[in-house]
């Protein structure tokens, strides 16, 4: 395969694998580097292409792999805690375009500090649209699995919106 | 659309995990409306947020960018290649050769053209020399004798005019010189007799002296008879028998 060639098919999956190494690392900075080091595994992998269904399987499987490895190292080890994220912290968030409500704020950091595998799923499912099929091949999770797992991150997102929200309020 | 008690069914199967992926359209289009009934209020940023997340984009990572290190690792990979390649055809044998040949050529032509204008140089120099040297001017034909004793090596023709200096030349100054000159190049037979027959027919004292001290330098026993005639001489100034006689006692005692 040519590196013309391989770009071409690489490319429209591009927005959704920087939209994972995000999610996953809660960085700009490390989701444009992860994703970097994500196309050369990618080209070094270039003859399996063929083999995967898609392009796209094999790419969010390695983003996914290249994520929870970084996030393994001792530099992420501390999980972000929610309750000691106060508004206007200064906690840098990526995803902030326009101004957000208050109670969106705390939305966005209640999904931020979901652990890893649960903010893996809601990302797939949730923010990517993967159908279970597609997320089974991208995890190697069973069906069943993803569904529970998926329950338990949407339950847990809301559990510590609200916890914050009354905590705020009160 | 549909109802609130629908909604309210549906937000149950989403934290269940049983909707499919039509159902949770329907659930973020309901929670996009700007009025949303108060009990369901508190669900509304949920998927409010995942709307947001939805709408990232790499804005920062540019196509350039993202390739970058894959093109930087491929780089040194095709330069090695390509000198791989280089590096096959010098090895093969008929390379080889016109390499070696190459070589040759040039140290052949580096060799003669370096002879020919090094000699033609010398021989130049040597000629001015040789001209100078039956010049008219005493102090011209000085110089030129001094020039002999930046030359290493003299060829016959430089000695023969050495020669005629020490023997012929009317100036003391430039004989003495000539003398000196001379006297570097002992080893040579006709040298050695030139400068005896000089000791012989030499009437200036200080060319005498410096003829007697070259000859004891050189130990030309053959000096002795020419010696034996100056100290006899009793024309002789003194000095100059004392240093015959001291010429001829160190030859002897040599």
């Amino acid at each position: 395969m040519e590196l013309q060639e391989f770009k071409i098919k690489v490319l429209p999956v591009k927005d959704r694998l920087y939209r994972i190494a995000l999610n996953m690392l809660r960085s700009v900075h490390e989701a444009e580097d992860t994703l970097q080091d994500v196309m050369v595994k990618l080209w070094d992998k270039r003859q399996q292409l063929d083999a995967y269904r898609s392009v796209e399987a094999l790419a969010v499987t390695i983003t996914k792999n290249h994520c929870l490895d970084k996030l393994k190292s001792k530099k992420h080890k501390n999980q972000l805690d929610v309750q000691e994220m106060e508004l206007d912290s200064g906690f840098t968030t990526p995803y902030r375009k326009v101004e957000l409500s208050d109670s969106m704020k705390v939305m966005e950091r209640a999904f931020q500090s979901l652990p890893d595998q649960q903010r893996l799923l809601i990302t797939l499912r949730d923010v990517e649209g993967y159908s279970y099929e597609e997320i089974a091949e991208q995890t190697g999770l069973e069906v069943n699995n993803i569904r529970v797992g998926l329950s338990r991150a949407r339950k847990k997102a809301r559990e510590l919106y609200l916890k914050i929200e009354n905590y705020e309020v009160r | 659309m549909k109802s609130d008690k629908e909604i309210e069914l549906l937000i149950d199967k989403y934290y269940n995990g049983e909707t499919s992926l039509e159902e949770e359209t329907q659930l973020h289009n309901f929670f996009l409306r700007e009025v949303v009934p108060d009990h369901l209020k508190t669900y509304q940023d949920q998927f409010r947020q995942i709307g947001m997340m939805r709408d990232v984009l790499p804005e920062g990572l540019s196509d350039d960018k993202l390739f970058g290190k894959l093109e930087e690792s491929l780089q040194p990979v095709e330069e090695e290649k390509e000198a791989k390649v280089i590096v096959m055809k010098h090895t093969s044998r008929e390379i080889w050769f016109y390499r070696v040949a190459a070589a040759v050529a040039l140290v052949l032509v580096g060799y003669f053209a370096g002879k020919d204008s090094v000699g033609t140089e010398v021989d130049s120099l040597k000629q001015m020399m040789l001209t100078e040297m039956t010049g008219s001017s005493a102090s011209g034909r000085l110089k030129a004798v001094n020039y002999s004793f930046e030359m290493e090596v003299v060829d016959e023709e430089t000695l023969e005019a050495l020669q005629k200096v020490v023997l012929e030349e009317s100036n003391m100054n430039v004989r003495m010189k000539g003398v000196e000159a001379l006297a570097r190049f002992g080893n040579n037979e006709s040298v050695r007799k030139t400068l005896i027959t000089a000791l012989g027919t030499e009437k200036e004292p200080a060319v005498k002296i410096v003829l007697i001290e070259a000859l004891v330098s050189l130990k030309e026993v053959g000096a002795i008879e020419n010696l034996q005639k100056i100290v006899e001489d009793d024309d002789n100034l003194r000095e100059v028998r004392d240093e015959a006689h001291l010429g001829m006692f160190k030859l002897r005692e040599l």
